[in-house]
C-alpha cells in the first residue's frame, strides 16, 4: 500500500496543495493520516477518493453533492435511488443551463450579423448601453 | 414602403396586417422566433424567411397562406 506527500499527489491528481488541505477541511477527504514528524501521507484510497471528486466535479456535481455521494459511493446497491434522483437533478439542472447558453448563443448570432450589417454605429454597444439605445430610439 | 407593405397593398387584403419590428428593441423576441440575420420575415409567430426573398416569392408564399386558412 502506497503512501505519498502531498507533493506527490499534486503530481499524481493535478490538484494543488492548497485544494488538499482545503478538502480535508471540508471533509471530503477524512483526516490524512501523518508520519512521526507530523507531514501528510496519502494512502491509495485517499487517491481513489481524490479521482472520485474530479470525476464527479467534471459532471458538475458541487463539493456539497460529491460529499453525499461519497457517503453513498460506501454502500452503492443501497444507495442506487439517491444517486439516481440526484444525479436527474444534475442532468436537469445542465438542460436548463444548455436552454440559456442556446439563447444565449443565438442571440450573440444575431448581433454579430446585425453588426455586419450596420451603416453607422455598433449593434452590439448599442444593446448592451441600454440608455443610449433608449435615446437613440426616442429621436 | 418595404416589399411586404407593397403587395399587401397590390393584393387589396385587409385581413393581414404587417408589423416592422426592430430587432435590436425586440432582441429577445426576435431570438425566440429564430431570427439570426436580418432582414427576416415571420408570418404569424413563424419565421419563413431568413433573407430577403424575391417579389414573387413573396407574393406565392402569403397567397399560399391565406389560401389555407380559407
Amino acid at each position: 500500500m502506497g503512501k505519498y506527500r502531498i507533493s506527490g499527489v499534486t503530481q499524481q491528481t493535478g490538484l494543488s496543495a492548497d485544494t488538499l488541505r482545503y478538502y480535508e477541511k471540508i471533509e471530503l477527504l477524512p483526516s490524512v493520516s501523518r508520519n512521526a514528524s507530523g507531514v501528510r501521507e496519502y494512502s491509495d484510497k485517499d487517491i481513489s477518493r481524490l479521482r472520485f471528486i474530479q470525476r464527479a466535479q467534471k459532471m458538475n456535481f458541487t463539493l456539497t453533492e460529491i460529499k453525499d455521494l461519497l457517503t453513498m459511493r460506501e454502500n452503492p446497491q443501497k444507495a442506487r435511488k439517491s444517486v439516481r434522483l440526484l444525479t436527474q437533478q444534475k442532468l436537469k439542472e445542465i438542460e436548463e443551463h444548455l436552454e440559456e447558453l442556446t439563447t444565449l448563443r443565438n442571440e450573440l448570432t444575431l448581433l454579430i450579423n446585425l453588426c455586419g450589417a450596420s451603416k453607422d454605429g455598433c449593434p452590439i454597444i448599442d444593446s448592451l448601453d441600454e440608455t443610449k439605445s433608449k435615446n437613440k430610439r426616442q429621436k | 414602403m418595404t416589399l411586404i407593405e407593397e403587395i399587401i397593398t397590390e393584393m387589396a387584403i385587409d385581413n393581414v396586417q404587417c408589423r416592422k419590428v426592430d430587432v435590436l428593441e425586440n432582441i429577445d423576441y426576435a431570438v425566440q422566433l429564430g431570427i439570426l440575420a436580418t432582414p427576416a420575415i415571420v408570418i404569424n409567430g413563424k419565421l419563413i424567411f431568413t433573407s430577403l426573398p424575391t417579389k414573387a416569392k413573396l407574393l406565392t408564399t402569403l397567397q399560399d397562406y391565406l389560401n389555407s386558412k380559407r
